[in-house]
């Protein structure tokens, strides 16, 4: 799929290589056969997948790296996103959901709503134009782009910023990786602070109204036991499934965020091979894309069989 | 919610608040794009170039910084025989090559090197050339037609015997791609089985600064070298910081993490003045922008249509939107700081009656449709091409020539121009060495019709024959002469509509001591300093 | 009750926008093409309503013929993926076999890259254009609304009415006419709207990464990204089509909210 995609962009590799000053008919013939663009469409597609189950994507044509090594340092910087992005957006998105289901009609359920509603339809590239030029470019507070400040160079060990910081004792580089997270990280859980705020409400307010709720409220039950034991517990599936989504609409947002923060992750390096007709590069983006949302879907589901043993027992019958 | 709100700028500003050490013997040069390899003699664009040739290599002769003379570099001294066709050099001594974590030279630079260098850029089928490299600047300079043989007599002389006089020569030595490379560091990767490819992301020079890292489309790392022969730069760690947008670039510049910064756009300049501790260093930059007729298609073979249409479109309203009063108003292909500039020239007259009028005599009273490809791009000599596309659209619009703006992904661009698909299209140029011949020749001449870079597919016979005579004759005052007629010839023919002739313009740090602007607009850091 | 209240201000929203794009294919203050000379990055003013761009055109009158652009593609698309998504879910679900599988298979396989991704990759096949841009983007619109459409369609196919008109010997064409598409039908609506502010969504986003619809056409992505370098000088002419773009898509969705909550009680509050 992702070979046969790329295949058709027009735009010669080989002419990006040649670049500005031109080059003669036999050279491009020398470098595309370096390239193995010589070959037939058939023996490019089987070497292609050869290499790919084993993880070799070969070199990008821009960088002449091998894509493995970029991959390598790029994924942990979404993934160092997405997590914290993920993590702010599912407890304050958790707290509002429960807040509004519970304070039904208050203004605690409108502004939740409120806040989803716009949530949902914000165009992200320009939610973060707006953040930017309010938090980074008035106030000051947060840089306008990048992973860390210039100066600190933290040696690779998970390529997490905040990880290798910490191991590397060095306080001012934990604390420069964390203030540039701060804005793009803001940005890319809107999009999922909506989802779940509105998944948890909607779900407890369903719940509250199951007829076990009714008769622990009867049994004169306290509430904070009723809704932490039952109605948590019971719309977890739900919740589950809705971080799931959230995390699938997490790379679409980094497209964008990472393109505008100048976030050096996989968004970013995808949309820039497009543009640089990087076929190697793009192919072994669009591959992990769809490997970390298989990854993704596997991992929300056996946590939903987890949480809730009827759906289990059912799915195992 | 309120009380949410408040939590988080309470938090937010606390981490703002948090001090920044910087760490003071770092040099951070910001710039808009990421360089495509790390070998001088592969790379064709600016960016490469200043990440590569001038921070880590060196040439047999050089610029002066900042000017178009030459002086010696790698080469003490040389001399040039009678016949203007045996150019011998004679190389400085005890000139080390850099380090690193796979190499260690044995010995110092000497004539092998360069005898490596020309003939793996000659002859491709050398063991030593890198496989499938195209060396496109050494063949579009047509050094391989030029140079008949480059040979060592000792270990620190070199001959290099020409086919036919070339009176740029020397200034084509000192261009980028003709830095020196090491041949022991090369034969060394092909001993060792790591391939000559660790030469574009692991290159070993004679320059100023010694590569050390390169994170993609984030940051490139130096050191000093602190063997260089013309002593060990001021400043330790030389950092290029990569950011493509130019806002970013410029709030980088005002948070004081960039030293220098590259490319800032037209319209944040008045900002930029405004600024505490930065200023901003401009030169007239050698190049020219310029819109190409496609003289081979309908109707642009016909002079009166090119005419009218140059009579159409306002440049003084594209120099002041565009370029915001940081360009001249081109009328020749070559930049007034260029020797040979034509007085005798006149820029095209802005008049939409008489336009139209030329085009009803021409044959189209009602107009035409045609298509204007736009840089996709910014370009030091055009900031802006899909602005300036949407300029001309208007402009000839008034005289009914309908124009549908088209533009590709840049390498697509330059592929479908070279073949001569586009109708009208802007393109640009960054001189290279400092002659005529390198513009009006590569970008006019009937030969680059072939080549492709003549994108206004011009081929005039008087013209051309004025620029083959001013090649081969090496008298500064007759080649003057014969350049400046061939401008009169242009100015008249109209192949191109010319723009301007940009300003380069950077922001430095008040910090930053020693800096000067080139206007190459190559970047060196050798002798610049920090307060 | 609240929902119904956001499905009247949605609507009341959307009319805003049609009327606006309605205006403007017969009138606008200045041609949204036209450069005033010396009138470039110009405050908003009595001559020029909401200012001037950096090269000197009304921005008002751009921003009137954008809603044309925007209003026009999300309807298309909404529509397009009605036509296509829908008709292939109906016919899908009610064949079954073969060609179900083979439907499954290749929605699926649009489904596992991410929307935005997988228009991008559309638009560099087949470069820039309105119509591009308009298949790119429909194309990516396809998977949801067929999934939608086949699963109420099984649900719906199975029931016994169904099962016995096929025994009377009802056409197929008959049964998906009369039976299968209008209790379907619920489902459309609401998706087809969902549809059209993410093709609107979509639209922008592909404008703003440089890869929308062409000039001289002022489309509202494509004017974001040509003023985020003016954020400081001119900030109108950015949270203005911003600001726009975002109403534009929330009018949408809470019509779609609406749409659902009226029509389908079972589906309330999913999302």
């Amino acid at each position: 799929m992702s070979f046969s995609i790329i295949r058709l962009i027009p735009g010669d590799p080989v002419m990006h290589i040649v670049g500005e000053r031109g080059a003669s008919e036999e050279r491009v013939k020398e470098i595309k056969k370096n390239l193995g663009l010589d070959k037939s469409v058939f023996e490019q597609y089987f070497i292609f997948t050869k290499k790919a189950l084993v993880g070799d994507f070969g070199e990008s044509i821009v960088s002449k790296q091998p894509i493995w090594s970029e991959f390598k340092v790029l994924w942990p910087a979404t993934f160092e996103l997405s997590m914290l992005a993920i993590f702010w957006s599912s407890i304050v998105g958790l707290c509002l959901g429960v807040l509004a289901a519970t304070k039904r009609n208050s203004v605690w359920d409108y502004g939740a709503v409120t806040l989803s509603t716009i949530g949902f339809a914000m165009p992200l590239f320009w939610w973060a134009l707006i953040v930017i030029f309010f938090f980074a470019v008035s106030l000051g507070w947060f840089p306008v782009s990048g992973r860390i400040a210039i100066e600190h160079d933290v040696p690779y060990q998970t390529g997490l910023f905040l990880v290798d910081s910490l191991l590397a004792k060095n306080t001012d580089a934990f604390l420069s990786a964390l203030k540039h997270m701060v804005l793009p990280a803001f940005v890319l859980g809107t999009v999922s602070l909506a989802l779940i705020v509105r998944v948890t409400r909607s779900s407890f307010i369903d719940i509250q109204k199951e007829d076990y709720i009714r008769t622990a409220r009867a049994k004169g039950l306290p509430n904070s036991q009723i809704l932490f034991k039952h109605i948590l517990k019971n719309s977890l599936p739900q919740i589950l499934t809705a971080l799931g989504l959230a995390f699938g609409q997490l790379l679409t947002g980094a497209i964008m965020t990472e393109t505008i923060f100048s976030w050096p992750g996989l968004g970013r390096w995808i949309v820039k091979s497009i543009e640089a007709r990087d076929y190697p590069a793009v192919q072994a983006g669009l591959f992990y894309s769809m490997l970390i949302i298989v990854v993704i879907n596997f991992i929300t589901d056996e946590l939903i069989k987890i949480v809730n043993p009827k759906l289990r027992d059912s799915l195992t019958a | 919610m309120k009380k949410i709100l408040f939590f988080v700028s309470l938090i937010g500003s606390l981490l703002g608040l948090l001090p920044t050490a910087h760490a003071a013997q770092n040099f951070v040069f910001c710039m808009e794009g990421s360089p495509s390899s790390f070998n001088p003699q592969l790379v064709t664009d600016g960016v490469s170039m200043n990440a590569s040739a001038q921070a880590i290599f060196n040439r047999l002769v050089e610029f002066k910084r900042g000017k178009t003379e030459i002086e010696p570099g790698l080469a003490e001294s040389w001399t040039i025989s009678k016949n203007k066709k045996t150019y011998t050099f004679k190389l400085r001594k005890n000139v080390s090559f850099h380090s690193n974590s796979i190499f260690t030279p044995t010995r110092m630079f000497n004539a092998d090197d360069v005898v490596y260098t020309f003939n793996t850029q000659m002859d491709t089928k050398h063991p030593l050339s890198i496989p499938a490299a195209s060396y496109d600047y050494f063949k579009s300079m047509e050094l391989d037609q030029l140079i008949a043989s480059v040979k060592k007599t000792d270990d620190y002389t070199v001959v290099i015997e020409l086919k036919h006089p070339e009176a740029p020569f020397l200034a084509d030595l000192a261009m980028d791609f003709a830095s020196i490379l090491s041949e022991e560091y090369a034969n060394s990767l092909v001993k060792s089985g790591k391939g000559l490819k660790m030469l574009e992301t692991q290159p070993i020079g004679t320059g100023p600064f010694v590569f050390k890292s390169y994170q993609k489309d984030s940051t490139i790392r130096y050191t000093a070298f602190d063997k260089y022969f013309k002593g060990k730069p001021k400043i330790e760690n030389l950092i290029f910081v990569i950011v493509t947008d130019s806002t970013v670039r410029l709030q980088k510049m005002k948070s004081g993490e960039c030293s220098v910064m590259n490319e800032p756009q037209p319209q944040d300049l008045d900002q930029i003045k405004a600024m505490k501790n930065v200023k901003l260093v401009s030169t007239e930059g050698i190049n020219v922008s310029y819109i190409a007729f496609n003289t081979q298609k309908k109707p642009f073979d016909n002079l009166k249509v090119r005419e009218a249409l140059s009579m159409a479109m306002n440049q003084k309203s594209y120099l002041d939107i565009i370029y915001k009063s940081q360009g001249t108003a081109a009328r020749n292909p070559i930049p007034p700081t260029m020797w040979s500039y034509s007085k005798n020239t006149t820029l095209n007259t802005f008049d939409v009656a008489k336009a139209k009028k030329l085009l009803a005599d021409a044959g189209y009273p009602n107009g035409f449709d045609t298509e204007l490809w736009t840089l996709p791009v910014s370009r030091p000599y055009l900031p802006n091409g899909k602005k300036l596309g949407e300029l001309v659209q208007a402009d000839l619009a008034k005289i009914g020539v309908k124009v549908k703006l088209v533009t590709f992904d840049w390498p697509v661009y330059l592929e479908k121009s070279k073949k001569g698909e586009h109708q009208m299209i802007q393109f640009g140029w960054t001189g290279d060495n400092g002659d005529p011949d390198n513009f009006m020749n590569v970008l006019l001449g009937c030969g680059a019709v072939q080549a492709g870079s003549n994108y206004a597919r011009w081929c005039n016979q008087e013209f051309d024959t004025l620029l083959q005579k001013a090649k081969i004759d090496s008298a500064q005052s007759a080649r003057t002469g014969y350049y400046e007629k061939a401008q009169v010839i242009f100015n008249r023919e109209k192949p191109w509509y010319p723009i301007a002739h940009a300003k380069l313009n950077k922001v430095i740090s008040d910090k930053v001591v020693g800096y000067q602007i080139d206007p190459f607009g190559h970047e060196q850091f050798e002798s610049v300093d920090l307060k | 009750m609240m929902k119904n209240k956001s499905f009247v201000i949605g609507m009341v929203l959307f009319l805003f926008f049609v009327i606006m794009a309605a205006i403007s294919l017969v009138w606008t203050p200045y041609s949204y093409q036209e450069v005033f000379e010396g009138a470039a990055l110009l405050k908003p003013s009595a001559r020029f309503l909401l200012g001037t761009d950096d090269l000197g055109r009304d921005l008002l009158s751009r921003l009137m013929v954008g809603a044309q652009l925007s209003l026009g593609i999300g309807v298309l698309v909404g529509g397009f993926s009605v036509v296509i998504g829908a008709s292939l879910g109906i016919i899908s679900a009610y064949y079954g076999k073969k060609f179900d599988q083979t439907m499954v298979q290749i929605m699926s396989a649009i489904q596992a890259l991410p929307s935005l991704l997988l228009a991008l990759f559309v638009v560099a096949i087949l470069g820039p254009g309105i119509f591009n841009t308009i298949l790119s983007v429909t194309l990516v619109s396809i998977p949801v609304m067929f999934r939608l459409v086949r699963s109420a369609g099984l649900v719906e196919g199975s029931k016994d009415y169904i099962v016995a008109a096929k025994a009377v010997g009802a056409s197929d064409y008959r049964i998906i006419k009369s039976h299968l598409f209008p209790n379907c039908i619920t489902p459309i609506l609401v998706q087809s709207a969902v549809c059209c502010s993410e093709a609107i969504l979509n639209t922008a986003a592909l404008g703003f990464l440089g890869l929308g619809i062409p000039a001289p056409y002022p489309e509202w992505g494509t004017m974001l990204s040509d003023s985020k370098n003016l954020i400081e000088t001119a900030p109108q002419l950015m949270t203005i089509p911003g600001l726009c773009l975002l109403l534009l898509i929330l009018s949408t969705q809470l019509i779609s909210d609406g749409l659902r909550d009226q029509l389908d009680p079972k589906l309330r509050g999913r999302s």
